[in-house]
């Protein structure tokens, strides 16, 4: 079986189960170890819970804690997550009140800026509308302005009628650089779960993006990342497909 | 526009079978300008739109497989190479051929 990169190894779901907690947390150390060129703690590695990894030296035991950095907590609606699951639901919905008012077996392609809880509800309909509006406008991309209706949709683009035709998500992302305040906030919150954990001589933080997750990917290198920590003695960003590491502490 | 040329369809795989050319087709080919906006770190981001190809006389079964096309006029120009693109549309019957996109 071919060697699969990190971000395929984290995210295929096609020929494979998703990755267990402990088996992502394994891959990011091994793919983490291969590409810091500065000293990594020696001694046997130990994959371990709270905290996560410990690295075994009879002189010293040092603790890693692995988590990843989600640019919004995945339960609140205007995560990544939570907004694919409204976009997938309202195109389902639209492409149904679409054909039972007649429509053509058009094949769509959205791309959706941002869904509240209110226009969730109404959406579905100005989209089934706005597709009987661009069902002649055949393999064009059509720009819609916020101003437009309906202002979810940033672009549509219309394939025509042809065999076994779907109506389909294109999310296009902005890219963004990574929140200090976010970057501390999540430090803050492992170093109070530390305090429960099994004691080491020392802690290390990785702090893992996922370049092909979109509700992780973000710009680490940032101009000023450095945070205190009286707890961690290193603090690392490490982010797949790039290899980028940006020291914290 | 529509031209005179040699569609080349590859299989990028480990499977090692040959690209397949058919020459002399005709071929309809209508691009779309590259739209640009500035990254996040400051580097201007060029995004390529798809360019999608009317082949008069090519068939739907032939990109079973098919990764990559390239096109040459008949007087040996390249008009366009790139991968087969299946986001916007898949390769599709229309009248008197088959129309596909590439990036």
């Amino acid at each position: 079986m071919p060697q699969l990169h990190l971000d395929e190894q984290m995210t295929d779901t096609t020929a494979r189960k998703k990755p267990t907690k402990k088996e992502k947390e394994r891959l990011w150390l091994e793919h983490f170890r291969k590409a810091y060129q500065g000293e990594f703690p020696a001694g046997v590695v130990k994959y371990d819970e709270n905290p996560d990894v410990l690295v075994i030296d009879p002189a010293r035991i040092v603790g890693i804690e692995i988590t990843e950095f989600h640019l919004i907590d995945g339960g609140l609606p205007q995560s990544e997550p939570q907004q694919a699951l409204r976009r997938a639901g309202v195109v389902e919905e639209a492409r149904r009140l679409y054909l039972a008012e007649g429509g053509k077996d058009i094949e769509l392609t959205f791309g959706f800026r941002y869904i509240s809880a209110d226009r969730r509800k109404k959406l579905p309909a100005e989209l089934a509308a706005f597709a009987k509006r661009i069902e002649n406008n055949v393999s064009e991309m059509i720009w819609l302005e916020a101003s437009s209706t309906p202002e979810e949709i940033a672009f549509a683009w219309n394939a025509g009628v042809y065999q076994n035709t779907v109506w389909k998500v294109q999310q296009v992302n902005k890219g963004s650089l990574t929140s200090k305040d976010k970057l501390v906030e999540i430090i803050r919150s492992k170093e109070e779960k530390v305090k429960g954990y099994q004691k080491c001589d020392a802690y290390w933080l990785l702090i893992c993006v996922n370049f092909s997750d979109p509700a992780q990917d973000q710009e680490i290198r940032i101009d000023d990342p450095y945070v205190h920590s009286d707890v961690f003695e290193r603090i690392f960003m490490f982010k797949s497909v790039f290899n980028e590491i940006v020291a914290v502490k | 526009m529509r031209y005179r040329a040699d569609v080349t369809l590859i299989e990028n795989s480990a499977r090692g079978f040959p690209p397949k050319t058919f020459a002399g087709q005709s071929v309809e080919i209508r691009r779309v300008a590259p739209i640009t906006s500035m990254g996040v770190d400051g580097t201007l981001s060029v995004g390529y739109q798809p360019t999608t190809v009317r082949w008069f006389g090519g068939e739907v079964a032939r990109f079973e497989h098919i990764t990559n096309v390239r096109i040459v006029s008949s007087d040996g120009n390249p008009l366009l190479e790139g991968g087969l693109l299946l986001t916007y549309e898949a390769p599709h019957v229309i009248s008197g051929g088959v129309q596909f996109q590439v990036l």
